[in-house]
């Protein structure tokens, strides 16, 4: 069996009211989708930039999709910035939860207010 | 006619090998198109005109010789095809063009067909004067009048090219497909070989403690996990464990893996206790310029005292079997390793198992899968570890084949078992007898987890630590 294709989408969405950037990401965040999020968010890991990832729509995600957003989020908190996860599923929160990087992350449930700066 | 002059006629006709005679003039603009010249309407009228088309179309030219005129025709399509402005009837001319390789094949054909009027389907090559090289097929026959007599000889020239350089292209790149598969097939073995040197050849061996540990590689698979149990003995005769799992499936993460496995046995010689292991091995992965994450559970067994000490670097909680009953052991664990350079603090927990009690470390393979749903795997993987029974060897087994028999697993797996056998063999790595040890053969009791070194309380309800009895029944499942 070869590794599943699996898709994933990213829109640029209207900032949030912070005015950060938000992608919306829809699909599997995985081995084989990992590269093309890394470079549709390329553009917005600018110094002490704020990026929001909306993961409402991610089903799965596997080690190196969680690897992608610690890269993310090494990359903004080194410039004072910082990575916000607004929405992720259960398996996806459960999965921040054992690695612990719900407590790197700032993780947002739907309908919660942005946490205050 | 006799025969024999008439075949010397064809055959200077036909020009063969007779290069010097041939007077073409060349297409003055050479294109790249593949049918340089569509048919326009000539005098020939519309018949003609409707041939020229369809032998166009098909890529199909005819050719005749007449024996009572001794010369031969080629249909306009013939020039097209070779991107000639014309083709002189009387004079060498196909022959010329067919590639020299093919010269002596066709020529056969072409004295078999004139002398001994014996029909011919070859094919062979012709190269055009602006370079291109049709792959073409050509037949000949001898037509004969109602009496028998040779009225003509007459045949076709179809142009393949593109048939053939499709059929060369499928065979190239089936043939770099193949090489391509055994490139990977190579490299695949390299790692798991790589992968295979990292484990330990052998799992050490101590009095009243029964372990059992497994790498289950995906075979389908090109790529290899970066999952990897250890265990080894410490100087104080405590047994060390771990299991760990590096992100990424390539070489890289077999080296992570080498690398942390080893980092893992230096830092354990030192000081082997769980949390200062592992606060080790996060500032080193921390400071490596790549990120390299790891999620490990590290632990230590004292065999005298049947306690265990471990720590977890966001690693799946591992399993306590206690009889039938098997516990999830959610505790407060540590960040995965790799992320933060900072003193990041990986609490260490304590439980002491009971005879034939036993713990269950595993990676997150044998429970992440995307078409099921975490929670539930790892409520089916409690069942299985319940259900199972005998030795550490007999419940990896069960395990793993009722967690692996359905559905398609898309990760490599480690599974190890650590279990207090029921009775003490042999000699005891330390002299100290605690006064709390379980008297050999001892009926399975609960295990006594004992209270928990780290203070930090749970950040999150989810979380509990096994520091009491009550807690632990709290997380209890069956």
């Amino acid at each position: 069996m070869a590794t599943p294709r699996t898709f994933l989408l990213v829109d640029e969405q209207a900032g949030d009211p912070d005015g950060d950037t938000v992608l919306r990401i829809r699909g599997e965040l995985d081995l084989s989708t990992a590269e093309q999020l890394r470079a549709a968010a390329a553009p917005y890991l600018t110094a002490g930039g704020r990026l929001v990832l909306d993961l409402s729509e991610v089903t799965f995600c596997d080690s190196t999709g969680l690897a992608v957003l610690v890269g993310f989020h090494k990359r903004l908190a080194a410039s004072g910035g910082g990575l916000e996860l607004y929405a992720p599923v259960q398996r996806v929160r459960h999965l921040l939860h054992i690695t612990g990087l719900n407590r790197v992350f700032r993780v947002r449930t739907e309908g919660e207010e942005a946490a205050p700066r | 006619m006799p025969r024999w002059r008439a075949a010397r006629r064809a055959l200077a006709a036909f020009g063969l090998g007779m290069a010097a005679g041939l007077a073409v003039s060349y297409r003055s603009s050479v294109t790249a198109s593949r049918r340089p010249a569509v048919p326009q309407p000539r005098a020939g009228g519309e018949a003609a005109f409707t041939l020229d088309r369809v032998q166009h179309m098909a890529g199909f030219a005819t050719w005749e010789y007449d024996p009572k005129t001794g010369k031969v025709s080629y249909s306009r399509q013939l020039s097209a095809m070779i991107g000639v402005d014309g083709i002189p009837g009387n004079l060498a001319t196909v022959g010329a063009y067919v590639h020299r390789d093919d010269a002596a094949r066709v020529r056969a054909a072409r004295d078999d067909l004139v002398v001994h009027h014996k029909p011919f389907t070859i094919e062979f090559r012709l190269v055009c004067p602006d370079g291109r090289v049709l792959d073409v097929i050509s037949s000949g026959e001898a037509v004969r009048d109602t009496s028998g007599r040779l009225e003509r000889l007459w045949g076709t020239i179809h142009d393949v090219s593109e048939q053939r350089a499709a059929e060369r292209a499928a065979r190239d790149s089936a043939r770099h497909a193949e090489e391509a598969r055994a490139d990977l097939e190579v490299e695949h073995q390299a790692l798991q070989m790589f992968q295979r040197a990292m484990l330990p050849a052998d799992l050490p061996r101590l009095g009243g403690v029964d372990l059992s540990a497994v790498y289950l590689p995906m075979a389908e698979r090109i790529d290899i996990g970066g999952d990897w149990y250890d265990a080894f003995l410490l100087p104080d005769g405590r047994l060390a464990l771990a299991v760990g799992d590096v992100t990424g499936h390539d070489l890289r993460a077999a080296t992570v893996m080498g690398q942390v496995r080893n980092a893992v046995r230096a830092y354990a010689t030192e000081c082997p206790d769980p949390g200062t292991v592992l606060g080790r091995v996060n500032r080193l992965l921390a400071r490596l310029p790549d990120l390299d994450l790891v999620t490990m559970i590290y632990g230590v067994y004292d065999p005298v005292r049947y306690e265990l000490v471990w720590s977890n670097a966001g690693h799946p909680p591992p399993l306590l079997r206690r009889g039938g009953t098997v516990t999830t052991l959610t505790v407060e664990g540590g960040l995965l390793l790799g992320v933060v350079p900072s003193d990041e603090p990986y609490p260490e927990h304590r439980l002491r198992l009971g005879p034939e009690h036993s713990v269950l470390w595993y990676t997150d393979g044998i429970v992440d899968q995307r078409s099921v749903d975490p929670d539930e795997a790892l409520e089916r993987l409690c069942q299985a570890y319940a259900r199972a029974g005998g030795g550490a060897g007999e419940l990896l087994g069960t395990v793993s084949v009722e967690m692996l028999a359905e559905g398609q697993r898309e990760d490599d797996v480690c599974l190890l078992v650590l279990r207090r056998a029921a009775q003490d063999v042999g000699g005891r790595p330390s002299d100290a007898q605690p006064s709390d040890a379980q008297p050999a053969g001892a009926q399975p009791s609960d295990a006594q987890p004992v209270g928990a070194q780290s203070a930090t309380p749970a950040r999150d309800a989810g979380i509990v630590p096994v520091d009491d009895e009550a807690d632990a029944a709290a997380a209890a499942r069956s």
